[in-house]
């Protein structure tokens, strides 16, 4: 960190379990919850994250890392050397390795890209996870997320009946 | 090493993660809402509608309403990958017009009255009214095939169309007197129907040399007008000022082979069609407020895009069917080998249909609509004031006038005079449900009486030739008053369906196919 090129900004991120971390500035406003925050001035010192944990922030900050615009004024030369289609083949391989965590994980990663607004990771670990339950049987489905089939067999019956061009 | 539990995902979560499926097979979405009640419950929400709207735009093709029909036409052609139906309104009774924002419209065909009907795919909800008084005269003229040519779209300023259903919607009328003496002078009359209003504004009419000016293709929203092809001309109808005029089309064509459609940069647009394979894209350049030009943009040979099959047919002719707003999508019916999207910029050719024995069609671009049969349990119904708190005097007046007419209806109920009970309690209804918002208890005993009426009138339609009122076409929201009455009918032999408390009875089902 303290390596970092002189005129970058940092933020202080902090996580409810007390631990402390040190981003550039742009890395943060990857996320627009962040974004909002500094551009209203409400920034100055550190920034806790409520409801993530290390962990999870952790792996938040990973992927802002890694996903933050190089192209900028110190970046620009750096990103001409590499063709942009191939950067982006080289990001949606990283994409790939990164999303491959447990359910909790993920769904915690969903919670974090929802709450700190962050749209690439919000597409990334909704669309990985309807394509992992997609091919499920509904009974699989349920197994996955916990929970069970509260409806009344009379109410399914009847969506059953008013739907059945669905279940063909 | 078994993994921790997933976190219970909130609403908002599930409908981010139930978004993605794929906007053009709506039995996935059906499918996840059987998963539990949160996902129903999820899926069902306005917020839901919004969410898939950001995520998907334009809305995606779910099929089209033939808007000529004969026995055995069914009412809705789905257009998506696995099988797909809706409600629609029966093609016998009901001629598709037009549909736009979520809304399609319909006039009746082979029915006593003329009247249109504005249907909500989404939500299922109908909304039936009287065409202009105006109409009625020239159509009991001596020329019934006199047609009307209409446009639906929502009213709502500045509206997006992310969540307007069950809003407030606008519809334009128009129609010619082609009764007058001279051959020379035909008229043609708008008018317009506004939902908040209940009724038509004051007519319009543009006087012109040709008769059948206005043809049934389909038209387009541009800004603040709506355009239609006519004979040798192509008419503007503006929203705001409620004027027409009429201009020229591109080449001065005789615009029986040509369709309006919207530029990629949003401009208006019209495809012509030779009597060869070749279509010509021409898009109106208005260089200043006065100067109008319309310029060739693209000439597209179908015989490069569509694929050999539509060849057999010797003299090759293929017909534009319509342009869906938004999409940038073409409908060609081929005429031999079934009927194609193309979408104009990649050029990409889709048959969507084996059937060619369409005349005319209405596309359905919406989002996957609330599964029928439940979503009235789940959907949270609409704050009052929002529908008709702020009417103040006028809003009594109509509660006061429909609790008058319910009154009525329960008397003719008692009196066994079924006709009128019919009309008091669907008048009623018509008027309470705006009032009131969707499912407010207020419109409970409405609902009660309006079955109650209706079985009866099942019962005694067996039994004698009663009018046809056509009860499920009133305005009735999610499911028609038909399956509200006919639960008690279904409930005991209905054996179609396994039984779902089973969990075998779906283990194979999944969401996508």
């Amino acid at each position: 960190m303290a390596t970092r090129e002189a005129g970058k900004k940092m933020i202080m991120l902090k996580s409810p379990d007390g631990m402390e971390f040190e981003v550039e500035e742009a890395v943060a406003m990857e996320s627009q919850t962040i974004r909002k925050m500094i551009e209203d001035d409400c920034a100055d010192t550190a920034i806790l994250i409520p409801n993530i944990n290390s962990k999870i922030l952790s792996r938040v900050i990973e992927y802002c890392n890694k996903h933050v615009p190089t192209t900028g004024a110190t970046g620009a030369a750096a990103s001409d050397t590499v063709a942009p289609a191939a950067l982006a083949e080289d990001l949606k391989i990283w994409d790939a390795e990164f999303i491959k965590v447990n359910r909790a994980t993920r769904f915690n990663l969903i919670q974090a890209a929802s709450y700190l607004n962050i749209k690439g990771l919000l597409d990334l670990t909704s669309q990985t996870t309807i394509d992992t339950i997609s091919d499920n049987s509904l009974e699989e489905i349920r197994s996955f997320l916990s929970t069970k089939n509260d409806y009344l067999p009379e109410e399914e019956q009847t969506i059953r009946r008013e739907n059945q061009w669905a279940f063909q | 090493m078994a993994a921790p539990p997933p976190p219970a995902l909130p609403d908002e979560l599930v409908q981010e993660i139930l978004a993605r499926l794929p906007p053009d097979d709506p039995a996935c979405l059906l499918r996840a809402f059987l998963v539990c009640k949160a996902w129903g419950c999820a899926v069902s929400l306005p917020s839901f509608r919004r969410r898939l709207h950001d995520l998907h735009r334009p809305p995606p093709l779910l099929g089209f309403l033939p808007n000529w029909a004969s026995e055995g036409t069914p009412s809705f052609i789905p257009t998506t990958a696995s099988s797909f139906s809706l409600g629609a309104p029966d093609c016998l009774r009901w001629r598709a017009l037009d549909c736009r924002h979520g809304r399609a419209l319909f006039f009746s065909v082979n029915q006593d009255a003329r009247t249109l009907l504005v249907w909500e795919p989404i939500t299922g909800a109908r909304k039936r009214f009287p065409v202009p008084a105006a109409f009625e005269i020239t159509y009991a003229a001596e020329f019934p095939s006199n047609r009307p040519i209409a446009a639906v779209l929502c009213a709502a300023d500045g509206c997006e169309h992310r969540d307007c259903f069950g809003g407030p919607f606008r519809v334009v009328f128009l129609f010619e007197d082609d009764t007058a003496e001279e051959e020379q002078n035909c008229v043609i009359w708008a008018c317009e129907y506004s939902s908040e209003t209940g009724a038509w504004g004051e007519l319009t009419s543009l006087h012109t040399k040709f008769f059948k000016e206005v043809t049934e293709n389909s038209s387009v929203l541009l800004g603040r007008s709506l355009y239609f092809v006519a004979t040798k001309s192509i008419l503007e109808y503006d929203l705001e000022g409620h004027a027409m005029t009429l201009f020229s089309p591109p080449d001065n064509c005789d615009c029986l082979h040509l369709n309006l459609m919207l530029t990629e940069d949003g401009g208006l647009g019209a495809i012509v069609q030779d009597f060869g394979t070749c279509l010509e894209l021409w898009t109106r350049e208005v260089s200043d407020s006065t100067d109008t030009r319309w310029v060739l943009s693209r000439v597209m040979d179908l015989r490069n895009l569509l694929p050999t099959s539509t060849r057999l047919n010797r003299g090759f002719t293929v017909r534009v069917m319509g342009f869906i707003e938004g999409a940038n999508i073409i409908f060609v019916n081929s005429e031999v080998a079934g009927i194609f999207t193309i979408e104009l910029r990649s050029e990409q050719v889709r048959k969507v249909c084996d059937d060619c024995g369409f005349g005319g069609l209405v596309p359905v671009v919406t989002y996957t609509p609330v599964p029928q049969g439940y979503h009235q349990n789940l959907l949270v119904s609409k704050p009052s004031e929002e529908a008709g708190g702020e009417e103040g005097g006028e809003g009594k007046k109509t509660v006061d006038q429909a609790q008058q007419l319910f009154d009525k209806g329960s008397n003719s109920i008692n009196a066994g005079d079924l006709v009128n009970t019919f009309e008091s309690i669907s008048l009623d209804h018509g008027i309470r449900v705006p009032g009131y918002g969707e499912v407010a208890p207020a419109c409970a005993s409405i609902f009660d009486k309006y079955g109650c009426a209706y079985k009866a009138q099942k019962v005694n339609d067996s039994l004698y030739s009663v009018p046809k009122s056509a009860p499920n076409e009133e305005l009735v929201k999610g499911t028609t008053s038909e399956d509200d009455a006919g639960d008690s009918m279904t409930s005991g032999s209905n054996v179609e369906v396994a039984a779902p408390s089973s969990e075998k009875g779906n283990s194979q089902e999944v969401l996508k196919r």
